[in-house]
């Protein structure tokens, strides 16, 4: 399904949640859609079954996923705000970054703003059907 | 039910059987080899010993085959083969000193016990049913091939069993031994040395501690035998020296057998606990140090050194022999350090271990030999005794001649006697009495003596005295009081019935040494003979061994004196030998015309053995030995003490040193026994003893007829006074 | 569970093991790290009963390890020794073991050997390295113990063989709660394997913790001061960075940069340095294979200046 990078400095299990998050937002995983037991994604990652438990276990306790016993685990329907922490924690980041570096709110928002412009002014490929011009 | 029991225990612990059964896989390439080494080694030898067997009765036909080589490499097969147990222990024990097999055997889930057992019994069944099957194998072969009699085949039968348990036994020791050097090694060099050199440094060790002590000359002891029972138990060479001993000497065979069995089972199971114990306490990572337990070392290195020191010091060289075993110490040393760390240690060690040996030597002379000649075991302990006065005996009496008695007065009698001469030795200053090695410098008057005492417990004591025949003859009294000494009459008649004989009783008179016979002796004839000398010994009492004079011997293939008061038997000889007389007339000179006569005075009157004549063959006038022996004599006492009568010269002399002479020929006797003795008379083919209490006559007469014709023959040899028949010299 | 309290172990005059305490939970994945010499196999093989020790509790899920062999039987250790079965056959151990750890279980031992291949009836002393170990190791698994002990025993193993000996030990581990225990100098495959490890150093433990609260506990920061009213880079020494409290193990300086190695997680880095107002503040997270070093680093142990700060 994914591939862990077992070199890399982030530690596995926050690989593993932060994967699952990402196909979800990605849409790649829908509500309800069976991602593998601990058992195959240790095997095919192979990454420590217990490290892969904790993993789900913080899904779990996050309410991005839900396990039924003998049967598996599932993605359980995201709460809005979840993926919008997910999302925006990155921003969150940028955003102190900034301010740290001496670049005041106001620039930040003018330049919040700017990015949106520039966003509906391209067409977007994505939007099939709400296209006035098809 | 053992067997049962020890079953379930296999059964309840299946890792127990698979153990047992990689042993075997481990060993198999041994076992094959221990096998058919065995195989050539007892059963061919039977084979072989049938071969001989046919040969022999099949008269030597030509194909005839040499077997000395096969007997050889038999014998050399079964000894490498006993030789096995200690490989055994060794390829058992390989987790001990070979440290890449320690963790897979350690790790497994299997206690040190159950691990060291089933070690242990593995390989010694590797070891011991190889041999056990040769010698059943053997011995079927034996039996059904070998066309022995049936007395002798259970001779030959009853050896061998007792040789086979005797070996059986060893090899156990010797496994045991291997398996406590391995569990106190560390590593295969010293395991090997350990297991090697404990085997020949236990007995070595006990017999230089026996020397040691026969140093300081302890009283009555003797080397030979005084560690020797604590030598047979200690170790497999013991008990191959106990195998031997044991079979040549069948007196007070079997308790001597259960004694050393006893011991030497409770011996070599201290050496298992004690194995076992080091085993369990043990460490894993002390695999590949030379020593574990660094203590056998020690051990091994100071027995060797004392035997070293001791040993070589029999031969007058204390330095010679500390510096050779300086030698063997710091080679030792250095190996076992694996190189010069520490070695000042070794030198301190090396000094302590000298001054110890040194002080060991040194307490054993202070008390000569740590005060074991005190010994004196108690009466009820003794189960016989046994006396002996060398070879032939002081007293030629056949009833007492190197006997074993198991009377309580005997026993008791004998005890005293040690122990007043060991009180002796202790206020003695004049060693000859107290010597029992110096037989050269025994004064007059004393008898060498060896005792043997077998205990009820199987031991067996053994010293030697030089006695004053006084004090023999108050033992032997006490033996003639008894009823003991009927027996060995038994026993003796019993042996001479058997014996291929001329004549059936020949009965010599002491008086005149003349023989009278008895042939063919009826069946009523023996028990009549036998009844009444029984008697006559039964109605012996102490002061009749002083009081009464023997008037003649019956020879039984032995010499059985007869007293005056023995009735029952005098009346017997006198029933059947037609001219028995026993006063006896009186002799006149002149019967003995045409004969020569040999007076000896300051004869002394001690037993010797055929050996000391031959030594004394080269006299050079010294002291001579009488035997005692009626039918040839050797030696006749100082030379210019020798005194010739020629026939002619007969008439010599005056009338009252003729009577003297006369009275001389009626006083011999023929049959002589007591602690000395005036003179020796020979006259034609017979010697004569004066009686002590004529002494001064034999001297006197000596002075008068003899002195001054005495010569000395040039031609005649008197080196060997051997004679068969004498040379009529006129 | 195991648990070493205050367990002593002296070889002579070496102290292997010094008053070290140590709990391993049943289910784990536990690694041993530590310089040669540190002590990791003396731990295996008092786990596994081969060793006793000088003082203190050896103790396997509540009960003694030396000499009792109920526990032995739920011990399997895997050293590093590839001679010692050398006159056995394949088949001939399996049988002997068979004998000795009552879980066996012929299927699994079947199936692992039939994936690789290892003949039946050939003497393992015939094998190549990498074969022997391969025996050992799908006896171990096919003995189906509770505790699994590897000292070095990854070594010679080709990466086919390591995959499905992982996948193996990954199944045990979720079937029957296998704990491993497993030695090793490869930090690469501890990181792999592992979800516990400890750093043993001396004979003393430098720290035993989750590998994942161990990362996210110690972190690179790279830093950057504003210059002082001169204009002139601040560039604070080591103690003054340490008076924010935290523990530094490694600090180097290069011109106006500040390289150091900082026990601590994210959060806590950034609230203690943010005091100083850096310009330039990077935190990144360690690989196991720096936090080693640095860690020994401290402890005096010399790392021949592998230290790449700028990997």
């Amino acid at each position: 399904m994914f591939t862990i990078d077992l070199m890399s400095r982030v530690p596995i299990y926050e690989q593993i949640y932060f994967k699952i998050i990402e196909l979800v937002i990605k849409g790649t995983l829908k509500e309800n859609d069976q991602i593998p037991s601990v058992r195959s994604l240790a095997k095919s990652t192979g990454v420590n079954p217990n490290t892969v438990a904790k993993a789900y276990q913080e899904l779990e306790r996050n309410g991005v996923i839900y396990s039924l016993s003998g049967r598996g685990s599932f993605i359980a329907k995201i709460k809005n705000n979840v993926i919008k922490e997910f999302i925006l924690s990155d921003f969150d980041v940028a955003v102190k970054k900034s301010l740290s570096h001496s670049i005041n709110a106001d620039e930040l928002k003018q330049r919040i703003d700017s990015i949106q412009l520039s966003l509906t002014e391209k067409p977007d490929i994505n939007m099939k059907g709400d296209n006035k011009y098809d | 039910m053992k067997a049962t029991e020890s079953q379930n225990i296999i059964n309840k612990n299946p890792f127990i059987k698979a153990r047992i059964r990689n042993n075997i896989i481990t060993n198999k390439k041994l076992l094959i080899i221990i096998s058919i080494l065995h195989a050539i080694g007892y059963p061919l030898l039977v084979c072989l010993a049938i071969y001989e067997d046919t040969r022999r009765r099949n008269e030597y036909n030509s194909y005839y085959v040499d077997t000395d080589m096969f007997i050889i490499a038999s014998v050399i097969s079964g000894i490498l083969a006993l030789l096995a147990g200690f490989v055994v222990a060794m390829n058992t024990f390989k987790y001990q000193y070979k440290k890449s097999c320690v963790d897979m055997n350690l790790s497994l889930p299997l206690s040190s016990s159950q691990r060291f057992f089933t070690d242990y019994l593995t390989g010694l069944g590797i070891y011991l049913v190889p041999a056990l099957c040769a010698w059943l194998i053997g011995d079927i072969i034996g039996v059904i091939g070998l066309q022995l009699d049936s007395e002798m085949m259970a001779e030959s039968f009853k050896t061998l069993n007792i040789c086979g348990v005797i070996i059986v036994i060893a090899m156990i020791l010797f496994y045991t031994f291997s398996v406590f050097c391995i569990t106190c090694c560390g590593s295969i060099f010293e395991a090997i040395s350990s297991s090697v050199l404990i085997n020949g440094v236990i007995p070595l060790f006990l017999l230089v501690l026996g020397y040691c002590i026969c140093d300081a000359n302890p009283y009555g002891i003797a080397e030979d035998y005084l560690m020797i029972e604590q030598i047979c138990f200690t170790s497999p060479i013991g008990c191959v020296i106990f195998a031997i001993n044991f079979l040549d000497d069948n007196l007070g065979a079997m308790p001597v057998f259960w004694s050393w069995f006893i011991s030497i089972i409770i011996y070599t199971a201290l050496i298992l606990a004690l194995s076992f114990y080091l085993y369990k306490k043990r460490k894993a990572e002390k695999v590949s140090k030379p020593y574990v337990y660094k203590f056998l070392y020690y051990i091994l290195t100071s027995a060797s050194l004392f035997i070293i020191v001791y040993g070589l010091s029999e031969m007058d060289n204390f330095f010679g022999a500390v510096f050779i075993s300086a030698i063997f110490y710091f080679i030792l040393e250095v190996i076992t350090n694996r190189g010069f760390k520490k070695f000042y240690y070794s030198v301190f060690r090396f000094a302590g271990t000298v001054v110890s040996i040194v002080a060991i030597g040194l307490l054993s002379n202070a008390t000569n030999g740590f005060g074991i000649y005190k010994y004196v075991p108690s009466p009820a302990g003794v189960s016989e005794v046994y006396l002996s006065t060398y070879f032939y005996g002081y007293s030629s009496e056949a009833l007492l001649r190197n006997e074993s008695y198991s009377d309580r007065n005997i026993i008791k009698a004998v005890t005293q006697l040690q122990k007043s001469y060991i009180e002796k030795s202790e206020n003695y200053s004049d060693y000859d009495i107290v010597s029992a090695q110096n037989e050269n410098n025994v004064i007059d008057n004393t008898e060498p003596l060896e005792i043997i005492y077998y205990m009820k417990n199987g031991n067996v004591v053994t010293r030697k005295y030089n006695v004053l025949v006084d004090d023999l003859y108050e033992i032997y009294s006490v033996i003639y009081d008894s009823d003991e000494v009927i027996e060995k009459f038994e026993n003796k008649i019993n042996v001479y019935k058997k014996l291929v004989r001329e004549t059936d009783i020949s009965f010599r008179e002491a008086k005149t040494g003349h023989s009278y016979d008895i042939a063919h002796m009826t069946d009523e004839m023996w028990s009549e003979f036998e009844d009444a000398y029984k008697n006559d010994l039964r109605n012996m009492t102490s002061d009749d061994y002083y009081s009464r004079q023997i008037i003649g011997v019956v020879y039984i293939n032995d010499n059985c004196y007869i007293r005056d008061n023995f009735t029952n038997t005098i009346a017997f000889l006198e029933k059947y030998i037609p001219d028995f007389n026993t006063s006896g007339t009186d002799f006149k000179l002149s019967e003995f015309a045409g004969q020569s006569v040999y007076l000896t005075k300051d004869v002394l009157f001690r037993d010797g053995t055929l050996s000391d004549i031959y030594a004394s063959n080269q006299y050079y006038g010294y002291n001579y030995c009488i035997d005692r022996n009626y039918n040839r004599y050797v030696g006749v006492g100082r030379e210019e003490n020798i005194s010739h009568l020629s026939a002619s010269e007969f008439s010599v002399g005056s009338t009252t040193v003729q009577r003297d002479l006369e009275k001389l020929i009626n006083v011999a006797l023929n049959v002589y026994d007591d602690k000395e003795v005036g003179g020796v008379m020979t006259i034609g083919r017979k010697v004569y003893f004066i009686p002590v209490e004529y002494k001064e006559l034999v001297n006197k007469v000596h002075k008068e007829l003899f002195s001054d014709n005495n010569y000395v023959d040039d031609d005649y040899d008197y080196h060997y006074h051997y004679y068969n028949d004498y040379e009529f010299i006129d | 569970m195991i648990e070493l309290k205050n367990v002593t172990k002296k070889f002579d005059d070496f102290t292997a093991l010094d008053n070290v305490s140590l709990t391993i939970e049943k289910g784990t994945a536990y690694g041993l790290l530590g310089s040669n010499g540190a002590g990791k196999s003396t731990i295996l093989r008092l786990l596994s009963g081969i060793y006793i020790q000088d003082s203190g509790e050896v103790t396997i899920d509540g009960q003694k390890v030396y000499d009792n062999t109920d526990i032995k039987k739920q011990v399997f250790f895997i050293n590093d020794e590839t001679v010692q079965f050398s006159s056995f056959t394949l088949k001939t151990l399996k049988d002997y073991y068979k004998n000795f750890y009552p879980n066996f279980s012929e299927k699994i031992f079947e199936e692992l050997r039939s994936k690789i291949n290892l003949p039946l009836n050939k003497k393992i002393g015939d094998f190549s390295k990498g074969m022997k170990r391969q025996a050992i190791v799908i006896i171990a698994l096919a003995c189906c113990t509770e505790y699994l002990l590897m000292d070095e025993a990854f070594d010679g193993l080709d990466p086919t063989m390591r995959i499905i000996i992982k996948q193996m030990i990954i199944d045990a581990m979720i079937d029957r709660k296998l704990t491993t225990i497993i030695s090793s100098h490869n930090l690469k495959e501890i990181n792999e394997v592992c979800d516990t490890a400890c750093l043993i150093h001396k004979g003393n433990v430098v720290f035993s913790r989750d590998l994942d609260s161990l990362k996210s506990n110690i972190h690179k920061v790279q830093l950057v001061f504003p210059p002082d009213e001169y204009g002139n880079p601040t560039v604070y020494n080591r103690e003054q960075l340490e008076e924010t409290g935290l523990e530094i193990l490694h600090y180097e300086k290069v011109q106006s940069v500040c390289y150091i190695i900082v026990k601590g997680d994210i959060e806590s880095i950034n609230i203690a340095f943010a005091v100083k107002n850096p310009v330039v503040m990077d935190i990144i997270p360690l690989t196991l294979e720096e936090i080693f070093i640095y860690e020994l680093e401290v402890l005096g142990y010399e790392s021949n200046g592998i230290t790449e700060y700028n990997k």
